[in-house]
């Protein structure tokens, strides 16, 4: 297995800047997620590692084999990276069975007839597909033309499997059970890989670390956890999961707590945070995610962090309440599972926990 | 009664009366002439006398030599127009759409225009430059290396005209397939470990190879029915194929409109084979490769091989257009061709003789417009209204008349032709002689052009535009008058264009059912060839061009479209 370098890679289109000064390091047997909306570069980023792109400035290295490098012009063409890709239309060949599909790059590899048969079961096996062998790929369902391109990119074990939102084509029950597959089958398998997503829910559940991208740059990387309650930035907040943000200045910020007075228009009050990370007098966001917004009907014990607001609007999601309340002038989003005994229009009071807000930089 | 009354009044539903007027228009048009010349195989005297039923015919054709001659003969410039059309084709398509060749989009219409050109000029303005007596290039090689080495008359001359100008067809369809091929495909292909020629090899080919399959059968279909070629370059050698042989047996005295007739059943059962294979071979093997992403098929660089194909790409433009049609209007001028032309014999003659001494140059003109452009119209609405129906009603016989409209795809024009004499040449109804047979033939021959895509048009239109007019009180006619049709436009244009094109340069149909009066200009060409008025002719076909550019140009300004999009 080995680790996959990007060093300051840069790509244009024209005049759009679609890479940015890549910098990432994808640590060996690990699933990195490049997350971001569309346009953010990230797969841009992954075909110039997959070699379908050729970056303007930067090198790439897989383990100690530097397979691009504008500097001295080196571009190790796709054919000749060893590396294993699986694309968001699942490109399979519609002329081949599904065992030609994935006998193919081991025919290309010149293996026995009977190595390959044995490989070739054996992810067939791995994906589950076996007995769709004899099929053509227009008689098989959209989830199955997924495993057999799956099975294709990994039945020669590549240094590095490359995945391009492998997922979007498929529906969302199919989407939630196909992620854990792939997640289990890289753990089986250990192979180094590179996953590309615009969907946040798929980078949490998948990934090892998760790099925030957005306009051609990586905004935010770590692991799932730290990129939902460490968020760097507005854009990181806003884009994992759902988040309230509350303008404001630091008033003070000692013993473990800061107090924050919200500058926003209808909501000039303070909130307290746990998060001391900004000196007084700086401008902040403070951020509070909607399942932290706790709702009560009648007056709560809490005295910190608590406000009367009003219930503007309820959403029942199956499961979930989803919320529109207002403190004043402004509106927040609240979530909760719980059954909450009030109407439209009532009037409620709201507590957040001091741990709950964080603190971001305001741009 | 009450018992037939439900029938009754479905067939009293305006959509049936549609499909039943329509439906016998064609039974009229086509149906019923076919069946009287089949009719005529068996009989052994002319239309119109009786005579007991025999298989004579076919015994006799059957058995004698320029029988199997013939049909040897077109089996092989068929299979060699083919091969070479295909070839050129798709080695253009190639070029075209998946290599960094220069120049690649100023060259599109260039290598589109062989498409609207005609064959049967193609082939005169050929023997212009390369028959041994008197062609151009021979001379040019006389004069620089004491040789005559091409020769354009016989099997070989013939391959050569027909795969310049039916390999259009191959590089339309194939360059279509691949500018829709999915790239990941092929990216699929080298992620996997194979290089840009395995992947060219096992990925793209048998991805084409559906493509290349139905063009080489339109193609085998269109070389096997051909006229005109064959004439110009086989009639006078007496190399025969089997329309022109089709052709000997109604011009050369006595008539045997019988065995004419017989000859023409066994081409028709030749090409009705080749079209039910390729209807076949379109709906089972149509793999779906259209692409989702938007980055665009990888660009093969070809470093300085790019000069050669453009070379190549170029050399088919001055093979197809330039050099032939420059020859075509040159020869106009001269008074006489030689195989080194003689600047003293330069002269403006020929044309004032076509244009104010001989008597039927004006009329073919004056024909072939009339029939061109109000043929045209007629052909696109009756395609329009059929379509209409197959594609929108649930009338009862609809799938039949979708059927019955495509018939005469597999009728060659000269069957189409002997048929229509068999059915009319002594019929009382006076059509015979007047221009109307020559429009009736022409209309219903062509029908099956226009109406597959105008019908794939109109599937692409969204019912609920129609049916919002309709609930907001349209009547049926309405609806289609001033929703559907607007909404046809882009396909009833494209129909339009490609039937006027068509019209303009028939030849197999016309030279069968003309007669004084209503001549054709492709006709007048045949009878100035059989005349041996080279130059003359050549003045003829270059007004012929040139009536059609222009006509082209104010069609394309008139309905504001560019000629490339009647062709896609």
């Amino acid at each position: 297995m080995q680790d996959v370098r990007i060093e300051k890679l840069i790509k244009r289109f024209g005049n759009v800047t679609a890479v940015d000064g890549v910098d990432i390091r994808i640590p060996e047997g690990k699933i990195v997620t490049l997350l971001g909306p569309s346009g953010c570069g990230k797969t841009t980023t992954l075909r110039c590692v997959a070699g379908f792109e050729n970056a303007d400035e930067g090198q790439i290295w897989i383990g100690d084999r530097l397979i691009f490098d504008s500097k001295q012009k080196i571009n190790i063409s796709p054919q000749k990276r060893g590396m294993g890709m699986v694309f968001q239309s699942y490109a399979v060949w519609p002329h081949m069975t599904v065992y030609e599909n994935i006998a193919f790059p081991l025919r290309i590899r010149k293996l026995s007839g009977k190595e390959i048969d044995e490989r070739v079961k054996r992810a067939m096996n791995m994906v589950g597909i076996e007995e769709l062998s004899k099929r053509l790929p227009s008689a098989v369902s959209g989830g199955q033309q997924q495993r057999v391109a799956f099975a294709r990119a990994i039945v020669y074990d590549p240094a590095v499997l490359l995945l391009d939102e492998p997922l979007s084509n498929l529906d969302a029950k199919l989407r939630e059970r196909m992620r854990f597959e792939i997640l289990e089958l890289q753990r089986k398998i250990g192979v180094t890989t590179i996953y590309v997503t615009h969907d946040q829910e798929e980078a949490m559940v998948l990934s090892d670390e998760v790099m925030v991208m957005n306009l051609g740059q990586v905004i935010q990387r770590g692991d799932p956890e730290e990129i939902y309650f460490k968020p760097s930035n507005e854009f990181v907040a806003d884009f994992i999961g759902k988040i309230n943000f509350l303008s404001g200045v630091v008033q003070s910020n000692d013993e473990g707590r800061s107090v924050i007075s919200i500058t926003d228009e209808g909501f000039k009050s303070e909130i307290l945070t746990t998060h001391t990370n900004f000196k007084p007098g700086q401008k902040v966001l403070a951020s509070v995610r909607p399942e932290n917004i706790h709702i009560h009907t009648g007056k709560p014990d809490e005295t910190v962090n608590m406000w009367a607001a009003r219930l503007e609007r309820k959403n029942f999601l199956g499961g979930l309440f989803d919320m529109v309340i207002s403190v004043g002038a402004k509106e927040l989003r609240c979530r909760t599972p719980f059954v909450i005994d009030a109407k439209s229009g009532a009037d409620i009071y709201i507590h957040i926990k001091p741990k709950d807000v964080l603190l971001i930089g305001m741009q | 009664m009450n018992r037939i009354m439900p029938y009754l009044r479905v067939l009293m539903q305006r959509d049936s009366i549609l499909v039943i007027v329509i439906a016998a228009l064609i039974g009229v048009t086509v149906i019923y002439p076919l069946s009287i010349m089949v009719y005529g195989t068996f009989k052994t005297t002319p239309p119109g006398e009786p005579s007991p039923l025999t298989l004579s015919n076919y015994v006799t054709m059957f058995e004698s030599d320029w029988f199997l001659e013939a049909l040897g003969h077109t089996l092989w410039i068929s299979v060699g127009g083919t091969i070479l059309g295909v070839f050129l084709g798709v080695s253009m398509a190639w070029i075209v759409t998946r290599t960094d060749t220069p120049w690649i989009s100023k060259l599109e219409i260039p290598l589109i225009v062989p498409f609207f050109l005609s064959p049967f000029i193609g082939a005169l303005a050929w023997t212009g430059l390369a028959s041994a007596d008197y062609g151009l290039i021979n001379g040019w090689f006389d004069a620089l290396f004491g040789v005559r080495p091409f020769e354009v008359f016989g099997p070989w001359g013939m391959i050569w005209v027909m795969g310049i100008y039916y390999s259009p067809y191959a590089f339309l369809i194939v360059s279509g397939t691949l500018r829709n091929m999915d790239p990941t495909l092929e990216e699929a292909a080298l992620s996997s470990g194979a290089n840009k020629f395995q992947t060219m090899v096992r990925i793209t080919m048998p991805l084409m190879a559906p493509g290349i399959l139905a063009s080489a059968i339109l193609i085998f279909v269109a070389a096997a029915e051909q006229f005109g070629i064959p004439s110009v370059l086989g009639l006078n050698q007496r190399w025969f194929v089997l329309t022109t042989r089709i052709f000997y047996f109604l011009r050369e005295y006595p008539q045997d409109y019988s065995m004419a007739a017989t000859v023409a059943m066994v081409m028709l059962f030749f090409t009705g084979i080749m079209v039910y294979m390729r209807n076949r071979i379109i709906r089972k093997r149509e793999f779906v490769t259209v692409g989702g992403k938007s980055f665009r098929p990888h660009v093969i660089p070809l470093g300085r091989w790019r000069y050669l194909t453009l070379s190549y790409l170029l050399g088919y433009i001055m093979m197809a257009v330039i050099l032939p049609f420059g020859t075509f209007v040159a020869i106009s001028f001269f008074k006489f061709w030689s195989i080194h032309p003689k600047l003293k014999y330069l002269t403006l003659e020929n044309w004032h003789f076509i244009l104010f001494e001989y008597p039927t140059t004006w009329v073919a003109i004056k024909n072939s417009l009339f029939l061109s452009i109000v043929g045209a119209a007629v052909a696109v609405l009756i395609s329009a209204i059929i379509a209409w129906v197959v594609v929108r009603t649930k009338a009862f016989g609809k799938d039949a008349l979708d059927a019955i409209a495509t018939l005469p795809v597999a009728v060659p024009g000269l069957i189409l032709g002997v048929a229509y004499l068999w059915a009319w040449i002594r019929s009382p109804i006076p059509i015979y002689g007047t221009i109307w047979i020559l429009m009736i033939a022409y209309v219903s021959r062509f029908i099956p052009y226009s109406l597959r895509s105008i019908e794939s048009t109109l599937r692409q239109i969204d019912k609920g535009l129609e049916e919002s007019a309709n609930i907001s009180g349209a009547s049926w006619l309405r609806t289609f008058w001033f929703v559907s049709l607007p909404l046809l436009k882009p396909g009833l244009v494209a129909g339009f264009i490609l039937l006027f094109v068509t019209f303009m340069r028939e030849l197999s149909c016309s030279i069968l059912l003309y007669s004084s009066g209503s001549e054709v200009m492709s006709v007048t060409m045949f009878d100035l060839w059989h005349d041996g008025m080279f130059p003359n002719l050549a003045a003829v076909g270059t007004m012929q061009l040139i009536i059609t550019a222009v006509c082209l140009i104010l069609f394309s300004k008139v309905f504001k479209i560019r000629i490339t999009e009647v062709v896609r």
